[in-house]
């Protein structure tokens, strides 16, 4: 690695782009050149290209065909648990105010 | 105001949706559950790498969003919202699991649901020097080994596709520290993935 700041900086911002396909024209040009001169620019670059294509290439992962069923079954629940806490409350306000 | 028809619901944006909520209509909720279940299970695999536990996550972060709706305010957007709340189950999650010693670095095999979209077994990468043949097990693994806060502006960045903005916001961090922290992960990852050859070659 180049430098180990926690800010990026114009570099940082060059090798992101270049490993996202985000350097069109001119900006492309000088930044392959500045590839070529440098060593650490080049590896750092195509590391960083390399391993963008293989994190975005991961199989996606979904949810199970049970998922809906399970979660209506714990929003009821929840919406029980609303509905008796609500009422709670508004047991405690009536015994609040007949006081 | 309130919305009269599911179809209605279904045409509004996330934000309408969640006012929706926010006003009492139940139906809201289903609508966001089925717009985010899939894209959060897949951000929650990365850290649970079981699909028990992801799904169990993925229902706990909705329930979250329904108990806190009325702290929830248009200004951000929804996604990064529903983000913010998984990460931070996911990292509590994950440190007690890390505390357990019971990380699972393969998927769940004996579970029928625990299937993928995109089936790819091998990811082939070119990189001008070598030829790397990395299987989908290898980049989980090496994922699993990245220091904490390059793993979540990485998997945000390359397999959330978020904007830097949009990471920035939900790690709570600067955009700049979160384009160091991708880059740095990045660099990191081939280095480990670099040593999984190199003690294959061996």
């Amino acid at each position: 690695m180049l430098t180990k700041p926690e800010k990026s900086t114009p570099l940082t911002d060059f090798i992101l782009d270049y490993s996202e396909n985000r350097l069109k024209g001119s900006e492309l040009s000088s930044f392959k050149e500045l590839m070529k001169s440098s060593k650490v620019v080049f590896k750092e670059a195509v590391n960083g290209k390399n391993m963008r294509r293989a994190m975005a290439s991961l199989p996606k992962r979904k949810t199970g065909k049970r998922f809906d069923q399970k979660m209506a079954a714990r929003f009821a629940l929840e919406l029980e648990r609303e509905t008796a806490e609500n009422n709670r409350k508004r047991v405690g306000d009536r015994s609040i105010s007949a006081i | 105001m309130k919305a009269s028809k599911v179809s209605d619901l279904r045409q509004m944006s996330d934000e309408d949706v969640m006012e929706q909520l926010q006003s009492g209509v139940v139906e809201a909720f289903d609508i966001i559950v089925q717009r985010y279940k899939d894209r959060l299970h897949n951000f929650l695999y990365r850290y649970t790498h079981n699909h028990e536990d992801c799904e169990d996550l993925v229902q706990e972060t909705f329930l979250r969003v329904y108990r806190s709706r009325q702290s929830y305010e248009r200004i951000a957007k929804l996604s990064t919202w529903m983000y913010t709340i998984a990460l931070n189950l996911a990292k509590s999650m994950y440190k007690k699991k890390q505390r357990m010693s019971l990380i699972s670095i393969h998927a769940d095999e004996s579970d029928p649901d625990d299937r993928e979209m995109q089936i790819t077994d091998t990811v082939i990468l070119q990189d001008d020097e070598l030829h790397l043949k990395l299987s989908v097990q290898e980049l989980e693994r090496a994922l699993q080994e990245l220091n904490d806060d390059f793993r979540e502006a990485v998997i945000l960045r390359d397999i959330q596709q978020l904007t830097y903005e949009e990471i920035a916001e939900i790690t709570d961090t600067a955009m700049g520290t979160v384009k160091s922290r991708i880059n740095r992960g990045r660099q990191q990852l081939q280095e480990i993935i670099g040593s999984y050859v190199n003690s294959e070659t061996i």
